[in-house]
């Protein structure tokens, strides 16, 4: 469906994309009209609603994108005021001016631009006798409400969740930091979807080199469509081959904002409730926003546990394919009787079966994503119970292997960020390769390589295993552990080295007023 | 024979893979010496998998400082 | 240019002085003067440093400058070149030694059936990774491995020290102090610190904390360690054990068994190891392609790496046919050889250096009448 640009002058001539020159209005209104809508191929669900033009009232006429527009706006503002117009003697274009009571006003005449608008849900007024237009604004449509958080769920702290709009977006980022040093900056990403994009900080708080750097390498993205945060995050993430996300995604809007006040970015995309944060560390990924909202104790045992489930979820399979294949001396013997019977009758070696075992158990996941909330349900009841037990008591698979599969399965769960989710489930296929050769030895070789490259990483700069290599003793409160939020006084070392008490204010001027008190 | 083999291969794959970017980056002098280094391993190696004899620098090594190790240690027990 | 941290500096430090010297040193000691391998530990220590002495006095009047860098400052275009190359043969046939150590060791206990040049080969592949990625991707490694290696080495020696006899150190100095300083000199060969002077003009100094300091702090540490874990078996394992074991320390650790179910903890050992001998190896080649990319003038190291991996790989199956060898070599021609390049040379550096700036100084004072 979507093309990358490359082709887009093959485009031009083909099918006809024409992002060339437009031709600039002119005063008459009949040929404006002919001229923008032409340019729309006369699309349907423009509509044209003609005012005036008898009784000495000069010819009007407004343009709308139906479904793009705010019924009330347009009606109220916009057409009831044009309806009622009284003959002036002066410019048209400033009558209008007064009459229309849109909240946002402008007078245009380039024709790309009036364009954009008018498929943005803006109303274009065109006048007779005027070169220019003017562009109301009137955006509106259906949307999706604020509503709960579709993915990252937990049981105390705010529900809202981003909606897929750019405006009421910011607006929640907004109410969780009113600082006037939140910046946003926007920009357009796509040459054919012309996705509005955004970009918040904490100015004083982010380090400028990420911030120039970030608008650089999204300046350089060029590309017909620009859907969801994923393109963008692909073009903008630094270019080293990994399994690694060095970019987060959340759809809450007060991980957002905690975000934010580390010193991070946040990237907002029109159209995906879906923003991205970045730098990401890995460290980072094994945070959630439920662990500020719980006390510090039951945070820090929790998060430990993830990090235990990483390893789980990494190595189990492998540990268990190695220590039954090379170094049985290791399991102690009670268990040992038990795992050499069940092996005993086993028709595949343990590698070919952990293999078969966990693609099984991805093909499940995957069918429980596309089927819909009804079957969803028993697809899980049934894939894991019935098939699992099935398969043991057919005597394809052993019993352990059930139980290893599936405790990697659950503890994948467990990881907060799901494309950190993604790298475990990827790299533990590795790990079984080099289990079922070379046993523990591969397995240590394999979390050498693993952990050299994390430590090659970078994320915008910043070393990804920040925190613990380089080891900033500061940070320790926030990375393995969730100390009190009363020793936690200055931000992490890892993004902010040049800006360190939280208390600090951010800016001087702030200062200055303080002083003049 | 299949160690040989595979040893030659190696080397050839590393050659092949390193050289041509080497090239374009005008960093001719890498070429040499790597080529040095490859060669030196490549012979070496398959001399030892055919029981020729081949530089080995242990045996250097020892003839040389053997008898100084041994001096030494008579000089502490005296 | 290519930075770490002096605390990075440190670590790889405190890990390469450990390398192998856990594993090789307290049998080495133990057969030499037998119960008093622990003093004989005390005085590797008391050479090592010494020699961390001479280094860190070179690092200071030849600030940012490796050591190859140095020989040829001091003696000159050609005379420095041969040593400059001299010493890249010793880099570069340690490291082969060291990957054949760990490839015998890893064959004989715990994959029999796999082929050594396999083993060879496969960890090869990590070092060249390792060095591919970078001084800063392996320090900061070295950062992640050093709490666990710690950590390890904590627990071995809490769970072990109720099987201390303290009699088993009696008598003490028994043979007299002159074998005890042989041993001990014998043994302060096989840290070969020198390596990592090589690495010192990458690390980026940040006030009090220079690479100087982190070598000496790095290199105490690890000596302790040693001194701690030839103690721990001269006590626990008695000498005659102890010598004849090849690997006391893995006895050792074999030894441990909490309840009946923290057992076979040998396996976490050999991880340990396998971490330890990484970073010396590690270091070790990236010190002889330093040496190569500064004495022929190479923009990089990098195209280097590969061939030099198969250089020594390739090596490690020729230098020694059988472990018997192996360790005759090492008692044997090892010691004088490394004591010449650890410091015969950097000593002579230093009076060349010495006597360089004493004669200039002769030379303006008299200019200057």
């Amino acid at each position: 469906m979507e093309r990358v640009t490359d082709s887009i002058n093959e485009n031009a001539e083909h099918s006809g994309i024409q992002q060339k020159q437009k031709q600039p209005l002119q005063s008459e209104l009949q040929a404006n009209i002919d001229l923008l809508l032409g340019y729309a191929g006369y699309s349907d669900d423009i509509v044209i609603r003609r005012f005036g033009g008898d009784h000495g009232i000069k010819e009007a006429v407004i343009l709308y994108v139906e479904g793009l527009t705010d019924r009330d706006t347009l009606m109220n503002n916009i057409i009831k005021p044009l309806q009622f117009r009284k003959p002036f003697a002066s410019s048209v274009i400033d009558e209008l001016k007064q009459l229309v009571s849109a909240s946002d006003l402008k007078e245009a005449a380039d024709t790309d631009y009036i364009l954009q608008a008018l498929f943005s849900g803006d109303t274009i007024i065109l006048m007779h006798g005027e070169a220019s237009a003017l562009v109301a604004s009137s955006k509106g449509g259906e949307k999706r409400p604020v509503s709960e958080p579709a993915t990252q769920t937990i049981i105390r702290g705010p529900r809202e969740s981003f909606t897929e709009n750019l405006s009421t977006n910011t607006a929640l980022i907004r109410r969780k930091v009113k600082d006037a040093n939140l910046w946003l900056e926007t920009m357009q990403i796509g040459r054919v979807t012309k996705t509005k994009v955004g970009i918040m900080y904490i100015q004083g708080l982010v380090q400028p080199s990420i911030i120039t750097e970030i608008k650089q390498r999204l300046n350089q993205i060029d590309i017909d469509g620009i859907l969801e945060g994923g393109y963008v995050e692909e073009f903008i993430q630094d270019k080293t081959f990994t399994p690694f996300p060095t970019i987060q995604n959340t759809d809450r809007p007060d991980s957002s904002a905690a975000a934010l006040l580390e010193g991070r970015v946040v990237i907002i995309i029109d159209g995906s409730p879906f923003v991205l944060l970045a730098p990401a560390l890995f460290v980072q990924f094994f945070q959630a926003s439920e662990d500020y909202y719980h006390r510090w104790d039951i945070s820090t045992l929790i998060r430990g546990l993830r990090f235990l489930s990483f390893a789980i979820a990494l190595l189990a399979p492998s540990l268990y394919v190695a220590v039954t294949t090379y170094h049985q001396e290791l399991i102690p013997s009670s268990l040992l009787f038990a795992l050499a019977s069940q092996r005993e009758g086993a028709p595949f070696p343990a590698f070919i079966e952990a293999f078969i075992m966990e693609i099984m158990f991805e093909v499940l996941r995957e069918a429980g994503i596309r089927m819909g909330r009804a079957v969803g349900s028993s697809v899980s009841i049934v894939g894991t119970l019935v098939i699992g037990q099935a398969a043991v008591e057919a005597g394809l698979v052993t019993a352990a292997m059930v139980i290893v599969v599936s405790s990697t399965a659950i503890a994948n769960f467990v990881s907060p960020s799901f494309n950190m989710g993604i790298s475990t489930r990827l790299l533990r296929f590795g790990f079984m390769a080099l289990a079922a050769s070379l046993g523990l030895y591969g397995i240590t070789i394999g979390l050498i390589i693993l952990a050299l490259h994390l430590c090659h990483l970078t994320s915008f700069g910043i070393p990804y295993m920040s925190s613990l290599a380089p080891y900033y003793s500061n940070d320790q409160k926030d990375a393995l552990f969730r100390f009190p939020h009363w020793l936690m006084k200055k931000r992490p070392q890892r993004l902010s080295n040049w800006n360190e008490e939280r208390e600090q204010t951010v800016s001087v001027q702030q200062h200055q007023m303080r002083d003049k008190d | 024979m299949l160690g040989s083999i595979s040893m030659i291969a190696v080397a050839l794959l590393i050659a092949v893979a390193t050289f041509p970017a080497l090239w374009k980056a005008k960093q001719r002098k890498e070429i040499v010496v790597a080529s040095i280094i490859l060669i030196v391993a490549v012979i070496s190696g398959v001399g030892y998998l055919n029981k020729l004899v081949i530089f080995n620098p242990i045996f250097i090594i020892r003839s040389t400082f053997e008898p100084i190790g041994r001096a030494i240690s008579d000089l502490f027990q005296a | 240019m290519r930075h770490i941290h002096p605390r990075q500096y440190m670590i790889l430090t405190v890990l390469y002085t450990i390398g192998t010297s856990l594993l090789i040193i307290p049998s080495l000691l133990a057969t030499a003067v037998e119960h008093d391998a622990w003093l004989g530990a005390v005085f590797t220590a008391v050479f090592n440093m010494l020699y961390v002495f001479v280094y860190v006095l070179l690092l200071q009047r030849f600030p940012g400058l490796s050591l190859v860098q140095i020989a040829e400052k001091l003696l000159g275009k050609w005379l420095g070149s041969v040593v400059a190359w001299l010493y890249i043969s010793f880099f570069l046939l340690l490291a082969v030694l060291l990957l054949q150590f760990l490839g015998q060791f890893i064959h004989t206990s715990i994959l029999p059936s796999t082929p050594v040049w396999f083993i060879y080969f496969t960890f090869m592949i990590v070092i060249v990774i390792g060095l591919a990625y970078g001084v800063e991707a392996y320090g900061r490694s070295a950062e992640l491995f050093f709490p666990i290696v710690l950590l390890f080495l904590g627990l071995i020696m809490i769970a072990l020290v109720f099987e201390i006899d303290v009699s088993r150190m009696r008598p003490i100095g028994e043979r007299g102090m002159s074998p005890i300083l042989l041993s001990g000199l014998k043994m302060s060969t096989f840290q070969e610190q020198i390596c990592l002077m090589m690495l010192a003009p990458l690390v980026a100094n940040k006030g009090k904390q220079t690479a100087a300091r982190a070598l000496v702090v790095g290199t105490a540490i690890g000596l302790l360690v040693l001194i701690a874990i030839t103690l721990l078996t001269i006590l626990i394992l008695g000498s005659y054990n102890t010598a004849h074991f090849v690997y006391p320390v893995y006895v050792l650790v074999k030894k441990i068994s909490i309840g009946d179910f923290f057992q076979r903890i040998e396996i976490l050992m050999i991880a340990i190891w396998f971490l330890t001998v990484f970073v010396k190896i590690v270091v070790t080649m990236h010190a002889g392609l330093i040496g190569m990319t500064q004495t022929l003038n190479l923009k990089s190291c990098k195209p280097l790496i590969l061939p030099v991996g198969l250089l020594i790989a390739i090596y490690a199956m020729i230098v020694f046919p059988n472990t018997a060898t192996f360790f005759e070599f090492g008692r044997e021609s090892w010691f004088s050889y490394a004591l010449s390049f650890i410091f015969v040379l950097p000593v002579s550096f230093l009076i060349v250096d010495i006597v360089k700036r004493f004669v200039g100084s002769l030379f303006k004072h008299e200019v200057s009448e």
